[in-house]
């Protein structure tokens, strides 16, 4: 066994211990039983073989244990609940809904009886003026989230930030003097606001609020009846920071640096660094980090063309995210879907390249179809299986659409800037971003007025799983067919 | 220089000088173009005239995204000026979305009767006119807004400038007529009771329904008085019953055709000096 072997095998324990718990919660005495019958084993057949399963084994055993209970925690109704007083601190930037202000707050010292660990999401007036990293002395008779439709878990959504409580009517919320911490969270988040001012003056809405979806994440910006047409045509995702954006920007940053004068690998570090940076600009939000994690690991796979590297480097990105918070697993759509989509990209990519001829008009087109599709096939069943949807266009859409989605963020960004310099400079990139930007608005309104644009579906998860079981066949089999082909040509020469 | 190059570079000035002709054509249309459009913003007014480079607002819905997203499709996107904004009164529906407004176009006045209110809506609203510095007037019967181009705007109603506290809202709200031409057109805001409480009532051709059809405006009376060739509800799915089923009746009785937001999107109507009036246009 290789040590990359031992590597996947050890992630792949450890992932499976956090799906199993997130799914199944096994009873204590299996565990132990489990336990004792691999020591069994161990000592029956004392061979090397067999030691190279204790430390899968035992981190299966963790993941299991890790997750069951943070889902016993806010599920079984450990949680205190009651009126809590205290200093708390904005650890949100708030976002603006409807009929209120949502803002998550952690507590930093409480004078009532119980001080919360996990976080409060507060859905304060539309006329608090509050920002990132406020102090506030807060008072409210917090409620635990409620599960409204029998379909969404709403408390295990929320459990996977680590909320456990909402505040719907706070009796005291006075904001204190602002200290450090609080200052340098509230700079931290300036080139977020300046970027998102710049968007919305330089560009009309929807149009604003999708560049804006594109490069700095979110899907809030747009009026409801687009986002749902976006959900229509499968093309939510491209408002959402994901790995996708992530791989896309970096791409941007090598070419900048090679036409800086840098080498291929220089540039490469050249894009982590503005990967970094862009996480910076959007205020670092945990799924932004994420997504950043994914995407560097799908971007240095597919600048490398090494599968096995890439499979490795996301599943040890999966592990640590995972160890960070393991109810993302099973709670969090965004993780799983950045995580699919990554693995198709790393797996796909290598077999497409190898497969299509080298040169031929049209080639980068064809690539991005391949690609899209096979991404499409690790992300429908998910989306399938999560919201009871299924858009019979997404593939159609996101192989016409998502070509034009990099120049859109290319140009947007050349637009921000030229805004940021001098306001006017801005008329010609902001001119060709809307461009783009009206092509996919205008491609997804038409389609959300299509009859049977969209299809409920509802399945049983043993076929989800049985679905990824055949993927992952298909995968082993072209990896030995392309192996054998391989073997075969160079016996041949 | 081979002359395939020659030809290129002809072809090239030949179809640069067509874009700029197009180009220029089509900024002289647009710049002689009015249009009244009722923007489809969902339970709530929101009434945009457009002249060229020149915009007007009678109120501005209840959501900022909703507002600006129906805005954009009208507005070519270089276009970042609204001129004159008029709120009727401060009710969250027709003022909601003036604070996002505010945030991402630049404002150059901003029109109301005077009248207050203690709702999120209007105390947002008036943190926004504050941070961009907007002219704001108050205004009564007797003001009169003129377009550029042809076409006016005159307030017939309140007959003065209200005050800060109103106990009830809509009975303030403005009563404006929009004259273009031959065309006239009455947008009442959420006005109860129109026939008691405008002083002159004078026919015009189309009406924008007060108060989302509600069966306490838009009386029989006023609609006989008032003769309307068509009506306009802006309405948007609600829990008030909106539009009432009577103020339809009525208006079917008198043979008015009835155009509504939540069914048939922005209704837009475009008025030309060629036809001096206004026509209603998809």
């Amino acid at each position: 066994m290789s040590k990359d072997q031992v590597f996947l095998s050890a992630c792949l324990g450890y992932i499976g211990g956090v799906f199993v718990g997130s799914f199944f919660v096994p009873p204590i005495w299996s565990l132990i039983l489990g336990t004792a019958f691999f020591i069994a084993l161990l000592i029956a057949f004392p061979y090397k073989k067999t030691f190279f399963f204790i430390i899968p084994s035992i981190l299966f055993l963790s993941g299991v244990v890790l997750v069951a209970e943070s889902v016993d925690h806010f599920r079984e109704g450990t949680l205190y609940r009651g009126e809590v007083v205290g200093t708390f601190r904005v650890v949100s930037d708030p976002e603006e809904k409807s009929f209120f202000k949502q803002v998550i707050i952690q507590a930093q010292s409480c004078i009532s009886g119980w001080c919360p660990r996990e976080k409060i999401l507060w859905q304060a007036p539309r006329t608090t003026d509050i920002v990132i990293g406020a102090n506030i002395a807060f008072s409210c008779d917090v409620e635990l989230p409620r599960n409204f439709d029998p379909e969404f878990d709403y408390r295990m959504f929320l459990a996977k930030d680590n909320i456990g409580y909402v505040c719907s009517k706070a009796s005291q919320a006075d904001v204190l003097s602002e200290d450090n911490q609080a200052r340098f969270m509230r700079f931290f988040f300036l080139p977020k606001r300046a970027f998102e001012n710049a968007v919305n003056k330089s560009l009309p809405q929807p149009e604003a609020g999708l560049a804006a979806g594109l490069i700095i994440g979110g899907s809030n910006r747009l009026p409801e009846t687009l986002k749902q047409g976006f959900v229509i045509a499968g093309l939510s995702h491209i408002v959402a920071i994901s790995g996708y954006n992530i791989a896309l920007i970096a791409q941007g940053f090598v070419i900048i640096g090679i036409a800086l004068g840098l080498w291929r690998r220089q540039a490469l570090w050249f894009a982590v660094i503005g990967i970094i940076l862009f996480i910076f600009l959007v205020g670092a939000p945990a799924s932004a980090v994420r997504a950043g994690v994914m995407g560097v690991c799908a971007f240095m796979a597919l600048f490398f063309g090494r599968v096995s590297r890439g499979i490795n480097m996301l599943l040890f990105a999966g592990v640590v995210m995972l160890l960070f918070q393991p109810l993302l697993l099973r709670y969090d759509i965004g993780f799983q879907l950045s995580f699919l989509a990554t693995l198709a990209i790393i797996i796909s990519a290598p077999y497409i390249d190898q497969f299509i001829p080298r040169e031929f008009f049209g080639r980068s087109f064809l690539e991005i179809a391949l690609l899209t599709f096979s991404v499409e096939l690790f992300v429908v069943p998910i989306i399938a299986y999560q919201f009871h949807i299924f858009s019979p266009f997404a593939l159609i859409m996101n192989i016409l659409l998502l070509p034009l989605v990099p120049y859109a963020m290319g140009v947007t960004f050349i637009s921000v800037l030229g805004f940021f310099i001098l306001p006017g400079l801005h008329i010609l990139p902001a001119s060709i971003a809307y461009g783009l930007l009206r092509i996919i608005t205008y491609a997804v309104e038409r389609l959300s007025t299509v009859p049977y644009a969209v299809q409920g579906v509802a399945f049983h998860p043993i076929l989800l799983l049985l679905w990824y079981a055949f993927l992952l066949s298909v995968i082993l089999l072209m990896r030995k067919y392309s192996t054998h082909k391989y073997v075969q040509t160079e016996s041949v020469l | 220089m081979s002359r395939q190059k020659v030809y290129c570079s002809f072809l090239v000035l030949v179809l640069c000088t067509v874009c700029v002709f197009v180009a220029i054509r089509w900024i002289d249309a647009y710049q002689k173009t009015t249009e009244v459009i009722f923007l489809n913003v969902g339970e709530g007014d929101a009434i945009l005239f457009s002249q060229g480079s020149n915009q007007i607002f009678i109120d501005g819905g209840r959501s900022g995204k909703d507002l600006l997203a129906r805005l954009g499709r009208h507005l070519p996107f270089w276009d970042r000026t609204i001129e004159i904004v008029i709120a009727t009164h401060p009710d969250a529906d027709h003022i909601g979305g003036f604070a996002s407004l505010l945030s991402a176009y630049r404002v150059e006045k901003f029109l109301y009767t005077g009248a207050e209110s203690k709702t999120e809506a209007f105390v947002l609203l008036k943190r926004a006119l504050v941070e961009n510095q907007t002219d704001i007037l108050k205004i009564s019967r007797g003001t009169k807004v003129e377009l550029p181009g042809e076409g006016d705007i005159f307030i017939e109603y309140p007959l003065s400038i209200l005050p800060e506290e109103a106990a009830e809202t809509n009975t303030g709200s403005i009563v404006a007529r929009f004259t273009y031409g031959t065309t006239q057109m009455l947008f009442t805001g959420d006005l109860p009771s129109e026939e008691k409480m405008l002083p002159d009532i004078r026919p015009v051709d189309i009406l924008k329904v007060a108060h989302h059809g509600s069966r306490y405006s838009t009386s029989t009376d006023f609609l006989e008085r008032l003769m309307p060739q068509e009506a306009v509800i802006s309405v948007g799915k609600n829990s008030y019953g909106h539009p009432s089923p009577d103020v339809l009746k009525r208006l079917e009785e008198k043979n008015v055709k009835i155009r509504r937001t939540d069914t048939d999107g922005d209704t837009r109507y475009l008025c030309t000096e060629i036809l001096a009036k206004c026509v209603f246009a998809r």
